[in-house]
């Protein structure tokens, strides 16, 4: 025989059925109630996979332009990890009852100016401007959007939303350190520095100008931070205890 | 970025020299040894190898003298560097013309999503085999740039025409590359060359991969329009025998030849879809040899 403690009387602790817990393990602390509805949550992800679809045909495209190597390596590689984020994202949607999987729309026109600027590059000497488009530009507002969504979605009505876009962070937070690596090595000179720092605020502004990824409002959304009760103190606290007691009183006389 | 560039744009740092395409010689039906023994002398320009030609009794002996590389032989390391370099190009060029093909036909009404996938995924693949193939020049103490690259891959598998582009690349220029590697496993394999014959037969299994959407793709593209159809095999047919090199591949390691300079690899090629009829049309592909 189990010898019962406080806890396991509760059911938590206990083994076998005088457990009588929740479908979850009691530390865990997912929310129910996410940002976005189902419709909200399609209308995000198809400005993702639009974003995530131009940027691995681009940086399939670079390849042949980039006379360094191991740059030339570098967007081969990724190349793919981002056409395997838009496929997540076109397996996600009809799981989301979006009868069309192909569907892949910017969110505004300006967004459209801001990605083909950022794929306009071609010669072989702004192998800098495209390294800085995609890993200083595109994969940084990646990672900040992918994140939010990450934390403000729910984690157990959306959790296969939540779980992809743990596959995808992964992929960018490594871009993102790798092609910083080969900027910071590339940009041996003030005039290249220069070149990359111009070329980055261009986009950035561009960037801004259409509001990001989904438009105004990408990261934007009401606070839904769980806040415990206001403090009960002084006159009303000493009342509140008083009443309780009456209420015992009765109870124990009756 | 602008679409559907020309061979002569790729980019390459300054270790690289290209030689010019004896394009007359690689598209013509009818050849001559003489003519054979001068695009090789052109084509592999380095000095040392072409004195291993000669040593070998010149162009004439590819043709009809089997040289099937025995390891142990002088000419061995030389013959494998030049072969290892050509092949880390054709990786490089292979990298770029599924690049290429990914932002070339983007936004292309008749390719569904999946063919931009496939080649994003060739582009990957294709970049570890550079990594691959450059880890095994190092192997056989060949430097980067050490021989002249010529671009003939990209310049005959890269069409504007996505039916053609996979046909020349995917079936075409990974077919090649099929045949390639079978040699170099069993060379590696009769060398004792762990190395060599490992790192290649992972790359041969990705190019099976390759040559797979090439079959799919062409078939998808051409489904219910015999016109085109006709099209494509005709551009085939024209790739093909540039790529047999004036008739220097035939033959079959499966059917046990050993005189050919490039064997066909029926068991590969069938893995990757082609028929028996197929094979043999890639067989029988080059030119007509004349003395
Ligand atoms: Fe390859
Ligand atoms: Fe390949």
């Amino acid at each position: 025989m189990v010898e019962q403690t406080e806890s396991s009387a509760n059911g938590v602790g206990a083994y076998g059925i005088t457990r009588h817990a929740q479908p979850f393990p009691y530390w865990d602390r997912r929310r129910l109630v996410g940002e976005w509805d189902v419709e909200q949550s399609v209308q995000r992800i198809v400005h993702y996979k639009y974003f995530e679809e131009r940027l691995s045909a681009a940086l399939g495209g670079w390849g042949a332009t980039m006379p360094e190597m191991d740059c030339k390596n570098l967007v081969a590689r990724h190349c793919y990890e981002h056409a395997w984020h838009a496929d997540l994202w076109r397996k996600r949607l009809p799981e989301l009852r979006e009868v069309n999987e192909d569907r892949s729309e910017p969110p505004n026109d300006a967004f459209v100016r801001f990605v083909d600027k950022l794929t306009e590059p071609f010669d072989h000497d702004l192998t800098m401007e495209k390294l800085v488009g995609i890993y200083r530009v595109a994969i940084p507002h990646l990672l900040a959007v992918y994140t939010f969504h990450q934390h403000v979605t729910s984690d157990i009505t959306d959790s296969p939303t939540v779980r992809i876009l743990g596959f995808m962070l992964q992929d960018d937070h490594k871009q993102y350190v790798e092609g910083e690596m080969m900027i910071q090595d590339l940009a041996a000179t003030p005039e290249l520095r220069k070149r990359a720092g111009a070329w980055q605020l261009e986009l950035d502004l561009l960037l801004g100008e259409a509001g990001g990824i989904c438009g105004p409002g990408t990261l934007g959304g009401l606070p839904k931070i769980q806040k415990p009760p206001h403090a009960v103190l002084g006159d009303e606290l000493r009342k509140r205890r008083e009443a309780a007691r009456k209420v015992a009183e009765a109870a124990s006389s009756s | 970025m602008k679409k559907f560039m020309t061979s002569d744009e790729l980019a390459r740092d300054d270790r690289f020299t290209r030689s010019s395409l004896p394009l007359d010689f690689l598209m013509a039906e009818e050849v001559t040894v003489e003519q054979i023994e001068t695009t090789m002398t052109t084509l592999l320009s380095n000095p040392d190898m072409l004195k291993s030609m000669e040593d070998e009794g010149g162009a004439a002996s590819l043709l009809s003298g089997g040289p099937r590389l025995n390891p142990e032989e002088e000419r061995a390391k030389l013959t494998m560097k030049t072969q290892m370099h050509g092949i880390f190009m054709g990786e490089m060029q292979a990298l770029e013309a599924a690049g290429r093909s990914a932002w070339d036909f983007q936004d292309n009404e008749e390719l569904p999503w999946e063919f931009q996938l496939d080649m994003c995924r060739q582009t990957w693949d294709e970049g570890r085999h550079v990594e691959i193939y450059s880890a095994l020049l190092d192997h056989v103490d060949c430097e980067i740039g050490e021989f002249n690259e010529n671009l003939f891959l990209f310049e005959f598998g890269c069409s504007d025409d996505p039916a053609e582009r996979v046909t020349g690349v995917n079936r075409c220029l990974e077919g090649l590359a099929l045949d390639v590697f079978q040699q170099t496993i069993r060379f590696g394999k009769a060398a004792d060359d762990e190395t060599i014959a490992q790192s290649v037969d992972f790359v041969s299994a990705d190019e099976v991969t390759h040559v797979k959407f090439g079959q799919v793709w062409a078939k998808a593209l051409t489904e219910g329009d015999p016109e085109r159809r006709q099209k494509i095999v005709n551009f085939q047919r024209k790739v093909d025998r540039a790529f047999s090199l004036g008739g220097l591949r035939g033959g079959s390691y499966d059917g046990g030849a050993t005189e050919a300079f490039l064997p066909i690899a029926r068991e590969f090629r069938k893995v990757a879809g082609f028929s028996d009829e197929e094979i043999d049309e890639v067989a029988g592909a080059g030119p007509k040899v004349t003395s």
